[in-house]
């Protein structure tokens, strides 16, 4: 679900510089990475701590169950393999989603593409991931797949609108 | 050569005590890979929310107990008791 946050947030940065009437590739590139390397953190240390906290509490409610220490045994290495896996995809799911959100803006920046067109590129790109992430969480579930493409692909669409809503522009009608 | 009259134990049957996410079926497999045993069968007794109780026979000759109560360790089990055991003596090479 990470991924999901993190191209939601990819893709209304990218909405809210059209719309602030910036042009220029390398600000949206560089701002777009830098994002993507806060998020990868952020998720890196967010997942560290709260599963760190979670798995640790299990343990310990396993360890009075079973009236011993659970140090050395496969319960207490299961639970840290699990702690480091669960931050290491936090971290890279929405900063690699981030990442291919601003791709465009590489092209842009080596002039093959147009601004226009980057960002029509960006915002398809991120309309098809949250499709397939929705569709894949569908999956999943064992539901319509389709369903759940759709609602992620309605968020994406919220948040375009929202953006464009509130902008400055559109709030005082300039 | 000499022969010489070595004595092994050739059943143990423990009371063992398990977390419900260690898996019985992986339990078994490491049991069976333990120095002299041939066959373990492994029984569900008790199950309890977090816990399950295991009653588990090995049969074989010279089983290795310190190695069975390392294993057992390892996956975070514990034997409750030791409810019975039998021993065979076989001449070997010396």
């Amino acid at each position: 679900m990470n991924a999901f946050d993190g191209a939601l947030t990819m893709m209304g940065f990218v909405v809210g510089t059209y719309i602030s009437g910036l042009r220029d590739p390398r600000v949206v590139l560089t701002t777009g990475i830098s994002a993507s390397f806060a998020m990868g953190v952020s998720g890196f240390v967010g997942a560290l701590l709260t599963e760190k906290a979670e798995r640790e509490r299990k343990v310990r409610e396993l360890e009075r169950a079973m009236l011993k220490s659970l140090d050395g045994t496969i319960i207490a290495t299961a639970s840290k393999v699990a702690i480091l896996l669960a931050a290491i995809v936090d971290a890279v799911a929405p900063a690699l989603t981030a990442l291919i959100i601003s791709s465009p803006f590489i092209l842009s920046c080596m002039e093959f593409i147009d601004y226009d067109i980057a960002v029509l590129a960006s915002l398809a790109i991120s309309m098809l991931l949250l499709y397939a992430l929705g569709s894949y969480l569908g999956k999943i579930s064992g539901g319509r797949s389709w369903v759940y493409g759709v609602i992620m692909l309605m968020a994406g669409v919220a948040v375009a609108l929202l953006i464009t809503l509130s902008s400055p522009g559109a709030v005082i009608g300039g | 050569m000499r022969r010489k009259d070595v004595v092994g134990i050739t059943k143990i049957t423990l009371d063992v005590m398990k977390p419900r996410e260690v898996s019985i079926v992986d339990l078994t497999l490491a049991l069976g890979k333990v120095h002299g045993v041939e066959t373990v069968e492994v029984y569900v007794t008790e199950v309890d929310v977090k816990t399950e109780t295991l009653k588990i026979t090995l049969t074989g000759w010279g089983i290795a107990t310190r190695e069975v109560e390392e294993l057992l360790e390892h996956y975070a089990a514990t034997i409750r008791s030791i409810d019975a055991v039998s021993a065979s003596k076989r001449k070997l090479l010396a």
